[in-house]
């Protein structure tokens, strides 16, 4: 119980610490793409690190999700066995971890690619939730 | 008949060379060495069947290899960058389990 509290605090402080949080294929948006002026070496360079990625991130995507369902398994035994639930959790801290780190090098090298303006205008574009299409800059509105 | 002509053509030789001296390498020598072709002649070509064998498996391993890719594709369904990164934002920003939801009811007033 105290470790799953204690993993819940955790994980909280760690969502609240991503820069930049939630990450959304901001790429695949002609509009967005068009509004940030990209040229045609940089759409094919981030093209490129996207393409990269994604092989990593689809295990990464797997991995969190078979580890989610470990841990749910787990709780739900009867009795429950402490030993197999915190190997649970700790293969589910390990997914996440690797979510995290992936994603933010993968957020790195796209900025990297990116001038301080476009940066800059990415982020005033960001929607409020990345499930939602980019709208216009709330200065804007 | 195929054993008459050999001998015809044995004797043939043997007029034909009769006026010759005598070659470096012995008429024995010689005549093992026809032998062994004509028993060869007419051996069933067995390179032949081995490689048809090798053809028909190389062509089964082939069709194996392209099921096989095919159905690894089939496998792995395609998915947009959209959805795949909405998915990976979705699980980031979780900010616990879901198997240890429930527990938040525990510290709720």
């Amino acid at each position: 119980m105290l470790r799953a509290t204690a993993l819940a605090l955790v994980l909280s402080v760690c969502g609240l610490a991503q820069m930049p949080r939630g990450i959304y294929a901001w790429w695949s948006r002609p509009e967005l793409a068009k509004n940030l002026n990209l040229s045609p070496a940089q759409r094919q360079q981030i093209r490129a690190t996207v393409q990269q990625y994604r092989p990593h991130l689809l295990n990464v995507r797997s991995e969190v999700n078979r580890a989610e369902q470990e841990l749910a398994v787990q709780f739900d035994r009867n009795p429950v066995d402490p030993a197999k639930a915190n190997e649970a959790i700790a293969r589910l801290v390990d997914a996440r971890s690797d979510l995290t780190r992936t994603l933010s090098e993968l957020s790195l090298k796209l900025r990297l690619v990116l001038t301080d303006q476009q940066w800059q205008e990415l982020q005033r574009r960001r929607p409020a939730s990345a499930a939602e299409p980019p709208g216009e800059p709330p200065d804007q509105k | 008949m195929k054993h008459r002509d050999e001998t015809d053509f044995e004797n043939w030789l043997r007029e034909q060379t009769r006026s010759l001296g005598e070659p470096e390498v012995s008429q024995d020598f010689l005549a093992a060495q026809r032998r062994n072709i004509y028993r060869r002649i007419g051996e069933p070509r067995r390179q032949l069947w081995a490689l048809r064998w090798a053809l028909s498996a190389a062509m089964l391993l082939v069709l194996a290899g392209g099921f096989a890719f095919e159905r690894l594709h089939k496998t792995a369904p395609a998915i947009s960058d959209e959805q795949l990164f909405s998915d990976l934002s979705d699980m980031e920003q979780r900010a616990e389990p879901k198997a240890i939801q429930p527990m938040h009811g525990l510290f709720e007033e």
